[in-house]
């Protein structure tokens, strides 16, 4: 705890980056809990109202209260962020394992699959499978894993390279050891440091994607709130209110601008631990 | 060099064929869908279709005929440059992808000239001036561009140009002024990377052994940032700029959209929604194609630009 | 079950490709008893790691064969070859690329008994048994290999390759990497523990101290050649190949070099 202070006071921003991804955290947990009203009801006699103190931000189109609706967001655009990078995490490092520890054919097949996979713009990729599946929770999740494992696979692969060429896995094999048991034991540790600092980044693009996929109609549907469902909900009376054009985008940079930077403090830090050796 | 270069095309091919593979296999995720859509085209909403309508459709689109069969067919008539036709209003895909990429291209060069003019100077003078507070300004701007999504900026930049100021239309098309906020738009984001690299290559261009001894050889500051420095730091970064466009493409889709500007990525969201099957094909395939061949054009750039390996080579 | 020759490698040969094809072992012949301690020895660069990688199926053997109990391996890592393995285990000369710096030295020890199905309170005590065995304290058992050192991690090595009883022992050069002092100490503690558990012994070494103390057989290895195979005791009296006399004069050098040295310490004490 100490040392964290101690940390915060040295680097007061990268401190903030990495309380505020863990208050989006929080916040994807009850952010929905949390909202003063009902983000999804309509009312329709406050259409379209001014900030108020009964809507701190006011009220959208159909009358729904919008920072219940920014707040309840949180869910699905950090929330199901989270959901992405994991899938995406363990199904990348798994082809990654079978690449990097498969031996020279294996290896050759699954990198030439992935180099496939990299070839389609990650977005125009998401927005395909995900527009022709439908915009639910479990669709975006596939849509965006799609196109979001291979970078685990390629780090993955890379560093199983050469720590299942090393002498403790050919001792572990000598030994009888299984390759399931070798993986968790040998393989996967020293992938750890970098997976994690992979992960935290690819929440921040996670974010960014889920919301583009919103924003573009082919995420979250009306009603459940997502901030870039919500901002392409507002693009329709930009000119009447304005700040709810404005409004869902901040926590939505937030978000992202957390992610990354406690992604690059992390980063910072194994490469301090790791450094001299 | 020949034998790098031709193990990369033979590479590049490869990871075309397998793209289109998977493009076919996209479509073919959802067949009753697809199956669907045509007779939706051909008949309109509101007809209730018995099976042996929908069991000609089937044998008509050759969807009956097995997974590979109906590849290899839609292979052959890609080679042969014709991608079908739209199931909205029957034009052949390939001249509706010509017309639009036109407008895409535009847009595209606006962008780039909007990156070049912002990157360019930002990042050299960031890293030539490092550790000042211009610098810190700098890689903040940065940081907080990379984390905002472009088409929340093409808002912003609507609600400040065009409905505050009123100095700019924020859509259609029409003069050059169309083209101002959307090419600021993708510009700015394309702008960040290239000026964080351009930065960072530039510290280190200048941090590099041969400059200090071009200072010990008497050289003015003012030639060695110039003869030095900028050219060692515009290697990366050519190669970089060439991937930014890879990048710019996939960033046009959401731009597009928040414009209304009739290029590509516009097409693409229309596609999608309308799951008008052949166009969507048709685009996903040439962003995959732009994007390997970028690549692959990249990968040839970096090796011929690289002493070490050219002297690897020779 | 009892075969009269543990291992019979018939000219065992190995080519690699990569970097110009090259020879690194070429028509290696030799018969192992079992319970044999074999020492290979040799110039460095001559072959004996490739030789004793080669059958344990380390590195893949070009021509040739090995018999295994009676069985022959016709390519490498088949059925025969795997049998082979599950038998063998093995120390590599350095500890520290050795052991996996992830894991306790406790769970490095415990790894072949895991993967052999013994059950937790028999493991348990056979780690700490070989452990004390091979003098490790209690408290280094639950340290990572970068937390002790070299001497404790190649003891614990060694006792990791023992634990499971293993019937082949292969032993890469297991001291060069510790320094003088403590390779004497673990040198003995490996001599004791290997005179108990009794297994067949093929040990790389250029140390002819341990040679003399652990070996019943020496081969000489030079430049991918068996150049001499004899007793222990014969081949230090008399060694034939020139490798093995230049080798077994440099010894006396040192050891005479050595003695006048401590006699020297001890006059001046």
């Amino acid at each position: 705890m100490r040392a964290a202070l101690l940390a915060a006071r040295r680097d007061p921003m990268r401190a903030a980056a990495i309380a505020g991804a863990v208050l989006f955290l929080v916040l994807a947990v009850i952010g929905p809990w949390i909202a003063p009203q009902s983000p999804i009801v309509p009312n329709p006699s406050e259409r379209l109202a001014a900030p108020s103190l009964a809507h701190p931000m006011g009220t959208d189109h159909l009358g729904r209260d919008v920072l219940s609706r920014i707040l309840a967001a949180t869910r699905l655009s950090v929330g199901l962020a989270v959901v992405v990078v994991i899938v995406s995490a363990v199904v990348g490092t798994v082809i990654g394992l079978l690449a990097g520890a498969g031996g020279r054919f294996a290896d050759a097949l699954i990198m030439r699959v992935t180099d496939t996979f990299f070839a389609f713009p990650e977005m125009v990729a998401a927005l395909a499978v995900a527009g022709i599946l439908g915009g639910g929770g479990i669709e975006i999740v596939f849509a965006l894993a799609v196109v979001g494992w291979m970078r685990y696979a390629r780090l993955v692969r890379g560093l199983t390279l050469a720590t299942a060429a090393g002498e403790p896995v050919a001792l572990a094999k000598l030994s009888g050891v299984g390759p399931l048991a070798i993986a968790r034991h040998h393989l996967l540790p020293p992938l750890l440091p970098a997976l994690t600092v992979l992960m935290t980044a690819h929440v921040a693009r996670a974010i960014l994607a889920i919301s583009g996929l919103g924003f573009l109609g082919f995420g979250a549907q009306p009603p459940t709130p997502e901030w870039g469902t919500m901002l392409n909900e507002a693009r329709a009376y930009i000119l009447s209110m304005p700040s709810h054009a404005v409004l869902p985008g901040i926590p939505l940079v937030l978000a992202a601008l957390s992610f990354n930077l406690a992604g690059d403090a992390l980063r910072d830090r194994i490469a301090a631990t790791d450094g001299p050796r | 060099m020949t034998r790098f270069g031709l193990n990369r095309l033979f590479g590049a091919v490869l990871v075309m064929l397998g793209a289109s593979l998977l493009t076919f296999l996209l479509m073919d995720l959802a067949p009753g869908d697809a199956l669907l859509a045509i007779a939706k085209a051909r008949f309109g909403d509101t007809v209730s279709l018995d099976q042996s309508a929908l069991d000609a459709i089937r044998a008509e689109a050759g969807l009956d005929r097995p997974f590979l069969t109906r590849y290899a067919a839609w292979l052959i008539n890609l080679v042969q440059l014709d991608l079908g036709n739209s199931l909205i209003d029957g034009r052949p895909v390939l001249d509706i992808i010509a017309e639009r990429f036109q407008r895409t291209a535009e847009l595209a060069l606006g962008a780039i000239a909007v990156a070049a003019l912002l990157s360019v100077p930002l990042g050299l003078m960031a890293g030539l001036f490092h550790g000042t507070w211009f610098d810190s300004l700098c890689v903040s701007l940065a940081t907080l561009g990379s984390a905002m999504p472009n088409y929340w900026l093409g808002i912003l930049f609507i609600l400040f140009f065009s409905v505050w100021l009123g100095v700019l239309p924020a859509f259609g098309r029409g003069d050059l002024d169309h083209l101002v906020l959307p090419a600021l738009t993708l510009g700015t984001g394309v702008a960040v990377t290239t000026a964080r690299l351009l930065r960072s290559a530039t510290i280190e261009a200048m941090a590099a052994s041969h400059i200090d001894a071009a200072r010990g050889r008497g050289l003015s500051e003012a030639r060695i940032v110039g003869r030095h420095a900028v050219r060692n730091a515009l290697v990366p970064v050519v190669t970089v700029f060439a991937l930014e466009i890879a990048f710019l493409l996939e960033g046009a889709v959401a731009v597009e959209y928040v414009f209304g500007w009739h290029g590509l990525g516009l097409l693409f969201v229309e596609a999608v929604d309308a799951r008008d099957y052949p166009v969507i094909q048709a685009v996903v395939l040439v962003f995959a194609m732009l994007f390997v061949a970028i690549n692959l054009w990249v990968d040839l750039l970096t090796f011929w630009l690289d002493p070490r390996t050219r002297a690897g080579a020779a | 079950m009892a075969h009269a020759h543990e291992i019979v490698l018939d000219r065992l040969s190995v080519r690699v490709t990569t970097g110009g094809p090259r020879t690194i072992l070429a028509d290696a012949s030799l018969t192992v008893a079992p319970r044999d301690v074999v020492a290979i020895i040799g110039p460095s660069g001559g072959g004996k790691s490739t030789l004793l990688k080669a059958i344990l199926g380390l590195v893949p053997f070009t021509s040739g064969g090995i018999t295994f109990r009676g069985t022959a391996v016709t390519r490498p890592l088949d059925r025969t070859h795997r049998r082979l393995r599950a038998a063998a285990e093995a120390v590599f000369q350095n500890p520290v690329a050795a052991l996996n710096p992830h894991r306790t030295l406790r769970h490095t020890m415990a790894e072949p008994l895991v993967a052999a199905g013994m059950k937790r309170p028999a493991r348990h005590h056979r780690v700490e048994t070989m452990a004390a065995r091979m003098g490790l304290a209690a408290d280094v058992l639950d340290r990572r290999p970068r937390a002790v050192s070299v001497g404790q991690a190649q003891r614990a090595a060694i006792a990791r390759a023992l634990a499971p009883g293993p019937s082949l022992l292969f032993l890469d050069e297991p001291l060069s990497a510790l320094d003088a002092v403590v390779a004497h100490n673990v040198s003995d503690l490996l001599a004791e523990t290997i005179r108990e558990v009794r297994p067949t012994v093929l040990m790389v070494s250029h140390d002819l101290r341990t040679v003399r103390q652990m070996a019943n057989r020496v081969i000489v290895v030079e430049a991918g050649q068996i150049v001499e195979d004899a007793p222990t005791t014969r081949f230090m009296e008399a060694p034939v190949s020139e490798a093995g006399r230049a080798l077994v004069a440099s010894d006396r050098n040192r050891r005479a070099v050595f003695e006048a040295a401590s006699t020297a310490l001890e006059d001046a004490s």
